[in-house]
């Protein structure tokens, strides 16, 4: 533990501030680091940054609430995560343990996306052009309501390796100008991003880590959070207002085309719908934090739950309150999504056991029967090798990134609990 | 034994697309 001395002062590193709630969202975008403190723990660390010394800071503590601040305590939280560093140690600073959080800048992707470009495809003008397109093709439905596809669609009556690898192709393509759409609206904002892939539950997913939100006023935050699935929407109407244009008779288009534009408008629907599974973290998700005000929603959610397992495991409630640290009107929202949280997962599992996994034997019988016939046509057995390796390799991908999460996680926690009964030894 | 502040860390902030 540090002690830093009463004549003590601080170089504090420039950090964005946002008040919400009763609390001041104090960051580091190019860490990645955002906490919530009381506002006038803030007004301590504004002492500090104007060059006061820490007995100084105390004493206007003292002044204005009459109270002895914890100043220690809150610069030992602070310093290990870059939002000051003692002045006097600078020099011979020692490096941070190992178990200090990381405060190495971030890498951000496309950092060097031009911010003008970047408003202008989020700008009132752009975004009347994305509704008016959506309203048109809603429109085009009313009229010809054939031009939705449905799954029937979905049959391939040849080249269906070649079909089925284009639309993979479409399928990525997609996948990478909705992810785009974020960092693009988020650039908008000024908010770095990065790119990547993981997993929700044993769900493949691609992801934009764009944390770095919490530095801007709350109302901005929304057209980042919801520039995907409008890219999807816009993309949706651009398909549906083709195929509008070809029963219409104005265009002509290849069969193969008119394929790929059905699949693609089922591909795109599913993603919009996948948005709402907020039990996950999905782009819903970060609307709902948003609109209710929420610091770490999941993780005070998850936190919760154990606890309750805990205690039904036990005969005795288990000491302690979970959420001790966060406000009445945060604690209401994280007991109401606990419940969603629990029926999404039961869900997500029946449809795992009942479809998923189901649809994965069949692939796997059918990859089976194509090698185990020589006889049937060369092109029948290829095509039973492709779809079988795409579609058992999305789901076998996400299976495996998900068990291997819970697997760290549960040797994460015996480390830490070996390591805390070493101590209590040492003691 | 003083005034103590709580201090919370935010959640990371992350948007997703499925490939499912």
């Amino acid at each position: 533990m540090s002690h830093y001395a009463a004549t003590s002062t601080f170089i504090v590193a420039a950090f964005t501030r946002q008040q919400e709630g009763g609390e001041v969202i104090i960051g580091l975008p190019a860490q990645g680091v955002f906490l919530a403190l009381p506002p006038d723990a803030v007004e301590l660390l504004d002492q500090l940054r104007e060059g006061r010394t820490l007995a100084e800071a105390e004493a206007f503590y003292v002044s204005k609430y009459g109270e002895v601040p914890d100043a220690q305590g809150l610069i030992e939280a602070l310093e290990p995560r870059g939002f000051l560093r003692d002045a006097t140690r600078a020099v011979t600073a020692q490096p941070p343990p190992e178990s200090a959080p990381r405060t190495d800048p971030v890498r951000y992707h496309f950092a060097g996306f031009p911010r003008g470009l970047a408003q202008a495809l989020f700008g009132p003008w752009a975004l009347g052009a994305y509704g008016a397109l959506i309203m048109a093709a809603v429109a085009a439905v009313v009229l010809r309501p054939s031009i939705l596809p449905g799954w029937s669609s979905l049959a391939v009556s040849q080249h269906m390796t070649v079909t089925l690898l284009v639309l993979l192709a479409l399928n990525y393509g997609m996948l990478f100008l909705h992810e785009m759409a974020h960092l693009v609206a988020a650039r908008a904002v000024g908010v770095p991003c990065r790119l990547g892939i993981s997993h929700r539950l044993w769900i493949l997913v691609a992801e934009t880590d764009m944390t770095g939100v919490w530095g801007i006023p709350r109302r901005q935050r929304y057209l980042p959070f919801l520039a995907g699935p409008l890219l999807d929407l816009v993309l949706m109407a651009l398909s549906l207002l083709t195929l509008f244009a070809q029963a219409q008779g104005w265009v002509s288009l290849a069969l193969q085309t008119q394929w790929l534009l059905r699949a693609s408008l089922l591909m795109l629907a599913f993603r919009v719908l996948w948005q709402f599974q907020f039990f996950l973290r999905t782009d819903m998700y970060c609307v709902f934090v948003n609109l209710f005000g929420c610091k770490n929603l999941m993780g005070d959610t998850e936190a919760l739950l154990k606890h309750r397992v805990r205690g039904l495991l036990r005969s005795r409630p288990p000491e302690g309150d979970p959420l001790e640290a966060v406000p009445p009107a945060e604690r209401r929202v994280i007991h109401v999504y606990a419940g969603f949280w629990v029926l999404g997962r039961l869900l997500a599992f029946a449809l795992l056991f009942g479809v998923q996994l189901p649809v994965a034997l069949a692939y796997v019988r059918s990859i089976h029967h194509a090698l185990a016939s020589p006889g049937d046509h060369v092109y029948a057995v290829v095509d039973a090798l492709v779809l079988g390796t795409v579609g058992l390799g999305t789901l076998g991908v996400g299976l495996f990134l998900w068990l291997r999460g819970i697997a760290r996680d549960r040797s994460g926690r015996k480390r830490a609990a070996a390591a805390l009964s070493q101590t209590v030894a040492l003691e | 034994a003083m005034k103590k502040f709580t201090i919370r860390e935010m959640e990371t902030v992350k948007t997703t697309a499925a490939y499912y």
